[in-house]
């Protein structure tokens, strides 16, 4: 039962340090704003700042316990002291009473599901493994450390901080809850927002269908971040509508941070900037420019934290991503090629099924509904001011979704999506309502003459208000009950949402109070917690691991490499297939032969162009003057272009290590050795792989002026047969940058290969969990 | 914000320009156990120490060779477990009128592990699984490819096949 005292109290405490910078905040600017709507967007808003704040200590090596609860404590007595005794805020305009009872009613069903799955053991894929997983490294380190072998690190994490400050509290799910804090506070707002614009009916429908959205449910209950950014999305969005109002110049802070929060929360959220500065610049009567530095100015205190950690550790501010723009050793391009290449379509060969998948199946990592197949209605909504400014925020925060297909990439945008559909219904209720009601009044007026004449007999009205809004009502409470239904986990289950995809399917009480053993609940749901404990029992303190795929970092201490995540990762994978793959092995020969003559550097250039995918690649350069080999003197200097920092790989006389472009061929690549003196050679060969069919090689030298002018006509090409010793020569280049072990899930391609061959290899099994196999090099 | 990117942008880009330059490594002392491995292709430079008996030489095309009646090869099989023998190879047409379909053995140490019949001419690739126990670990082994028939060449020599390449995988 501690356990459960101590999430909720990580939690809690969390929530409400951050709800009390924001209230702080809001004293400071003296912005007032509406009950309700006013502790929501200062936990909104104060999120940003405590995460903010969070970044700092990382950076300063004070992410500690201890530092935590007391600024905790301090934010919580400074707003005791300070934004207490404001006067008392104006109310929202009142719900009716059938609208707050339709909406507490499916809010607090879906709320206590959330509730009880937050709470219960982290085990979603990406939270266990690198939100987690990062979140649990900056506690035990203290703050950042430089991490190059994990391209998660170096994409922002402005929710993590917030994880981190709750994580030191209540570890896992103390963190998963305060993303779910934000899954609660969106639809509250959301109602807050149609309370203030009177658009409730709207509001309440997009907040429902949002909230219950199966896709948000299971993403807002675990440690990610996308309902996370649709919060910050909408609370922007919010202040942006009430500052178009009220043209308050202080709203323009919150405006700021919120929109530099939404890049740090999430890459994917960097249009919240250019949105908020787009919607000031539009309706800023005038001083436009000193409002929109105010944005810009705001929105970089929170941006410009993880740009400038990028820049100072990666060498480009926008990594893992541009890195053809900003070249750096720890995320090659043709990465970045495949991976953006693979979220842009799953390997789907038409995008058509798409909004099938992303509505009923779940296929695309989960579905928002199949009642989402209605939103094209939406678009009936654009005859409103306020549908074309909520159908406008749906588009920008939804054209992220073109660079990752995958549903939760749509989050950020459900909410307005909802809205919009909200305001359809609205619309279309009405317009029914006229048609039905028109008509009847046309019979009356015929039998009355005139609908004033009725009112006086006191005949019942020909057409009110009332009719439409019933309508409206009805067509919207119909809506969201099927949506619920559809929704609901049990019912997901029966099939009414085809295969399912990432999604709530129970109730998991028992685990969420600790009364099933957190042990027990994550062995059972959660397949690789298993193999990160015994990754902590096998390897020791500051060892690394190699991994075909993700491991529940979140659950080990030990560094994974996972071979997708960095150029580290993708070099060790290499050396693997090395000695597998015919294709990969390094048989080829180029020998480039002339008159001996002393020179001062060589460099081997590669000329085909042309639309050639291949990645150039040499195993090995080697000088001779006749047969004898220049052995390589500390002296010499090499270098390459691109990919500089894998050249030693070409120089090391381990045929299974190689220099690789990791970029398409183009014509102009080089690798090049420079001698402090003169050396007399007479041959230089190149040893590379078949990998490459369309490679073309010229060879130059050094002038005395310093220029790069030919050596050598066309290379002789040959072959040599593949060696023995090859995989040992793998593992030996493996453990030689410092990575003791392999892991192996067996049903991995690879798998098979060292089941087989651990002799050759030089490995022998360190423990096997689950169908996963560690491998300690020997 | 602007002002910002650019600054970041230049000196990113500034950085970038410098590329950087390395000595050599610690040179790795590679230790191979063989100086042949277990797969060969006729193209290989190194060909000659595969071949033990009856290939032809082939100067003018140096991707085939003849093989006679008793052809043997000899490789070093690292490890025995789950290999695949496979072989790249031609029934010449002037040799298949003469002899009709053409029956290869194969042999591990002189002892039969397989055959494959060539039933038209042309050029064919066949892979079989190696049976437990054929092949010796850690050690040579003699691989003879024998025609059940040959035919007389220009030359006078008993041709039987052509090969490209032949070897065990993983």
């Amino acid at each position: 039962m501690r356990e459960v005292v101590y999430i909720l109290f990580g939690c809690a405490f969390t929530v409400a340090t951050a709800a009390a910078f924001g209230a702080l905040l809001f004293r400071g600017l003296g912005i007032a704003l509406r009950k309700r709507e006013h502790t929501l967007l200062a936990f909104v808003c104060g999120s940003a700042v405590l995460s903010l704040l969070v970044f700092l200590l990382c950076a300063v090596g004070q992410a500690r316990k201890g530092v935590f609860l007391w600024t905790g404590l301090a934010a919580l007595i400074a707003w005791y002291l300070r934004a207490r005794n404001v006067p008392p805020p104006a109310f929202l305009p009142k719900l009716s009473v059938q609208a707050a009872a339709f909406f507490t009613v499916l809010f607090s069903v879906f709320g206590v599901l959330y509730f009880f799955n937050a709470m219960a053991p982290e085990v979603s894929p990406d939270g266990a493994v690198y939100h987690l997983g990062l979140v649990s490294r900056y506690l035990k380190w203290h703050g950042f450390h430089r991490v190059t072998t994990d391209l998660y690190v170096n994409i922002s994490q402005g929710l993590e901080m917030l994880f981190l400050f709750a994580f030191a509290f209540g570890r896992h799910s103390a963190a998963a809850m305060v993303h779910c804090a934000f899954l609660f506070t969106l639809p509250l707002l959301m109602l807050c927002y149609g309370r203030r614009f009177g658009v409730a009916r709207a509001a309440i429908c997009g907040a429902l269908l949002f909230f219950m959205s199966p896709v948000v449910g299971i993403d807002g209950i675990s440690a990610y971040n996308d309902v996370g950014l649709a919060t910050v999305a909408f609370a922007l969005f919010y202040f942006l509508q009430i500052w178009r109002e009220d043209q308050n110049s202080k709203l323009l802070i919150p405006i700021g941070l919120l929109a530099g929060f939404a890049f740090a929360i999430k890459y994917t959220g960097f249009l919240a900037g250019p949105y908020a500065l787009g919607f000031v610049a539009w309706h800023a009567p005038r001083q436009r420019m000193r409002r929109l530095l105010t944005v810009a100015g705001c929105a970089a205190i929170l941006i410009s934290p993880w740009v400038i950690k990028n820049v100072i550790w990666f060498g480009n501010p926008a990594s893992p991503f541009l890195n053809s723009i900003f070249p750096n050793p720890y995320i090659h391009v043709s990465f970045e090629r495949e991976y953006s290449h693979f979220f842009r379509t799953y390997n789907m060969p038409s995008l058509w099924p798409v909004p099938w998948m992303a509505t009923v199946t779940g296929a695309l990592g989960g579905g928002v509904g199949p009642v989402f197949l209605l939103a094209p209605i939406a678009l009936l909504s654009l005859r409103k001011r306020m549908g074309r400014s909520v159908l406008l925020a749906a588009l920008v925060f939804g054209v992220p979704y073109a660079a990752n297909i995958g549903t939760r990439f749509l989050i950020p945008a459900l909410p307005f999506l909802g809205f919009a559909m909200g305001l359809a219904l609205d619309e279309i209720a009405a317009g029914i309502s006229l048609l039905i009601t028109g008509r009847a009044s046309l019979r009356l007026m015929r039998r009355t003459r005139s609908s004033t004449n009725a009112r006086i007999t006191g005949e019942p009205r020909p057409f009110t208000m009332n009719h439409t809004l019933e309508g409206s009502a009805v067509a919207i409470g119909l809506v969201l009950i099927v949506h619920a239904l559809l929704s609901w986990p049990k019912l997901i289950d029966l099939g009414i949402s085809g295969d399912g995809g990432w999604q709530l399917t129970t109730l998991p009480a028992r685990a969420a109070l600790r009364i099933v053993p957190e042990e027990r609940f994550l062995n059972e749901h959660l397949p690789h917690y298993g193999m990160a404990r015994l990754i902590d029992r096998v390897v020791p303190e500051g060892g690394h691991v190699f991994a075909f795929n993700p491991v529940a970092e979140a659950y080990t201490t030990r560094d994974i490499i996972v071979y997708y995540q960095s150029a580290m990762g993708e070099s060790i994978k290499d050396a693997i297939l090395v000695p597998q793959l015919t294709d990969f092995m390094p048989t080829a020969r180029f020998d480039f032969q002339f008159p001996p003559r002393p020179l001062q550097g060589v460099r081997v250039i590669q000329t085909a162009g042309g639309a050639v995918p291949d990645i150039w690649s040499i195993s090995e350069l080697r000088l001779f003057n006749g047969e004898r080999e220049l052995p390589r003197d500390g002296s010499w200097r090499l270098t390459a272009k691109p990919y500089p920092w894998d050249v030693q790989l070409a120089f090391d006389n381990n045929p299974v290590t190689r220099w690789r472009s990791w970029e398409s061929m183009r014509p102009g690549m080089f690798i090049q050795a420079d001698f402090t003196r003169p050396l007399l050679v007479s041959r230089v060969r190149v040893e590379c792989a078949h990998d490459q069919y369309q490679v073309r090689l010229r060879l130059e030298r050094r002038d005395d002026s310093g220029k790069w002018i030919s050596l050598a006509g066309a290379p002789a090409g040959s072959d040599v047969s593949p060696k023995p010793g090859w995989r040992r020569a793998a593992t030996d280049a493996i453990k030689a940058r410092g990575v003791g072990f392999i892991l192996v899930e067996d049903s991995h391609g690879q798998a098979r290969e060292f089941q087989v061959n651990p002799a050759l290899w030089g490995v022998t099994v360190a423990g096997q969990w689950n169908g996963s196999t560690l491998y300690r090099i020997e | 914000m602007a002002h910002w990117l650019v600054v970041l942008v230049s000196a990113a880009a500034l950085s970038s320009c410098a590329t950087p330059s390395f000595p050599p490594p610690a040179q790795y002392q590679f230790a191979s156990p063989h100086e042949i491995g277990s797969f060969v292709n006729m193209r290989y430079t190194d060909v000659e120490r595969y071949l033990v008996r009856d290939f032809l030489p082939n100067a003018e095309t140096p991707v085939w060779r003849w093989a006679g009646a008793h052809p043997q090869l000899r490789f070093f099989i690292e490890t025995a477990n789950e290999l695949t023998f496979s072989i790249d190879y031609t029934c010449a047409e002037t040799l298949f009128r003469k002899t009709g379909p053409v029956t290869l053995t194969f042999l591990a140490n002189d002892k039969p592990f397989g055959q494959k019949t060539c039933t038209r001419p042309g050029r064919a690739q066949f892979s079989m699984k190696v049976p437990p126990g054929v092949l010796v670990p850690n050690a040579v082994n003699l691989i003879g490819i024998e025609p059940d028939k040959t035919a007389q060449g220009d030359t006078g020599a008993a041709l039987g096949f052509i090969l490209f390449s032949a070897g065990f995988l993983s």
